[in-house]
């Protein structure tokens, strides 16, 4: 029985800046995981740490009690998609499919045919020659076809417009469906993944700031509307972490439990989607949320 | 098939399809490139197509193809660390298959020699009747080339692995640097044997005999000295390459 990745007390600087913190974090298996932060945050630090292609300056990566580092069997069923292009230029997209298959022993190669028709993508040429957004592809096709059962996505829809998009999140349900295995999705778009995601993990400066199933956090954010007074009075003492306000009419985001407090008439409570309680959670200003 | 299995069968492929490539380029380029100019120039009658072939660019292509694909680590270790190839596993694979490539290079030069040119080439001579069995002289000769190239290939592994630690502009800064600090070190070296006479140094000397398997007539000297001396480096320059496969990691 797979017991996950496990990332304990993991630290990366880079010179003299710390990209992230003491990380302890669990990835469990068959799971869909999105993975938030904003721009700098270290999210593909953390994913290329996970995929073993830079080195933690301190802690360590266990997979089923095993360390990942040099360790073949367990990269081997690891997949990293990230923004940078490993792959050589000069070669051919089906020729990748093939060098794919050989190293890492198997790969569903009627899938990838099909994807590369659904995609309308021409697998006959050079993977340098074509557009970000075919590259893209490329690496989509391949994260699915492969044999890994943990299959990081970082920016997986960088360049795509939204019909490729739409494909994509569809198959990803579908093969998600077919053959469960973990998904870990880093992407700044999350109002197109959030209908997907079980589990959600933000990081905000390099710390994991909340680490919870998308259920339980959303039904534990509040939007709070009403007059400002009123509004300002019900969320005395609550975990406020953002507002806005517009005339006398406020709009408070509370994350956390309400407690038993009496609710007055002039006051709608609603939950937040992930976006704004996202939004809120890592807003530079907010002060609050580095207590969660 | 294992991971090594097949990372091996990969690396080997990419590798001979190279070096085919390779050959037929400096083929084209001996014979292909001299017989236009024949034709063009009106001279068709002097041109030979053997004396192009008996080129003795041949022998030199594989080990200059060894040091190019010895060198080579950053680009195929992305290829490989994107497949969740490890290290230690990828620098295993390329290491057989240059052995194996080396192998394959080996045959072909002693067969292109023999063949092409009639002889033993090099250093080779001076080792060439040490058996008094002839079976055992090509053997040596054999063995000779291979280690010869092995060592070259793995001292390309060696400094490849380096390189790949530094950026670009940081690689270019040790690929001209180094020569010259080698230069400026040979020349310290010779002024200072000079002034200071190492070299009349009687064990110095028979150190470096001994190294060579050096004996009075030329062509009997003892070639188990020198390969052994070569298989040594060659573990060395190996275990340096393994060293810093280690530290290769995706750049920023």
């Amino acid at each position: 029985m797979s017991s996950g990745i496990e990332i304990q007390h993991l630290s990366k600087q880079y010179e003299k800046k710390t990209i992230l913190h003491d990380i302890n974090l669990k990835f469990e298996p068959k799971t869909i995981y999105g993975l938030l932060g904003r721009n700098g945050a270290g999210k593909s630090t953390l994913l290329g740490l996970i995929s073993d292609r830079i080195f933690p300056t301190q802690g360590r990566i266990l997979f089923n009690a095993e360390m990942i580092h040099d360790n073949d069997q367990i990269l081997g069923q690891f997949y990293l998609m990230s923004e940078v292009d490993l792959y050589p230029n000069r070669r051919r997209v089906r020729q990748l499919f093939r060098d794919t298959e050989q190293l890492y022993g198997e790969f569903n190669r009627k899938y990838a045919d099909e994807l590369v028709k659904k995609f309308g993508l021409d697998d006959s040429s050079q993977y340098g020659k074509l557009s970000t957004g075919y590259r893209t592809i490329v690496k989509l096709i391949i994260a699915l076809c492969v044999p890994a059962t943990y299959i990081f996505l970082d920016e997986p829809v960088l360049g795509l417009d939204a019909n490729h998009r739409d494909i994509f999140y569809r198959e990803l349900v579908e093969t998600y469906t077919e053959r469960p295995r973990t998904f870990v999705i880093s992407t700044h778009l999350i109002e197109e993944i959030a209908n997907l995601i079980e589990q959600v993990v933000v990081i905000k400066s390099g710390r994991v700031l909340v680490d919870d199933s998308s259920e339980a956090l959303i039904a534990e954010s509040y939007a709070i509307t009403g007059p400002k007074n009123v509004v300002d009075s019900f969320v005395s003492g609550l975990n406020v972490i953002g507002s806005e306000t517009l005339g006398n009419l406020k709009a408070a985001y509370v994350f956390g439990a309400l407690d038993d407090r009496p609710i007055p008439d002039v006051i709608t409570i609603e939950h937040m989607d992930l976006q704004k309680l996202f939004v809120n959670l890592t807003n530079e200003e907010e002060t609050q949320n580095d207590a969660l | 098939m294992t991971r090594f299995k097949s990372v091996f069968a990969y690396t080997f492929n990419r590798m001979i399809r190279q070096l085919a490539a390779t050959f037929i380029i400096v083929l084209l380029f001996l014979v292909a490139v001299p017989l236009f100019f024949a034709v063009i120039s009106g001279t068709l009658s002097e041109y030979s197509i053997m004396d192009a072939v008996r080129s003795g660019v041949y022998p030199m292509v594989v080990g200059w193809f060894l040091i190019v694909i010895g060198a080579e680590t950053y680009p195929q270790f992305k290829m490989m660390i994107q497949n969740g190839v490890s290290r230690l596993t990828y620098w295993r694979a390329k290491v057989c298959a240059i052995l194996l490539i080396t192998f394959i290079g080996t045959i072909f030069n002693l067969v292109y020699n023999w063949v092409a040119r009639f002889s033993i080439s090099g250093i080779h001579l001076a080792y060439s009747q040490f058996f008094t069995n002839p079976a055992m002289n090509i053997l040596v000769d054999f063995g000779f080339e291979f280690l010869i190239l092995t060592a070259v290939a793995m001292t390309a592994m060696a400094v490849g692995s380096i390189l790949s630690l530094f950026s670009r502009r940081g690689q270019f800064a040790w690929i001209f640097l180094t020569p010259i600090a080698l230069i400026v070190l040979l020349i310290w070296l010779i002024n200072f044997q000079e002034r200071a006479g190492l070299l009349d140094e009687t064990w110095i000397v028979n150190f470096l005999k001994f190294l060579l398997g050096f004996r009075q007539q030329f062509g009997h000297y003892n070639p188990l000295v020198p390969e052994v001396t070569l298989v040594i480096y060659s573990g060395i320059m190996a275990a340096v390459s393994r060293f810093f496969f280690g530290q290769l990691k995706i750049k920023k």
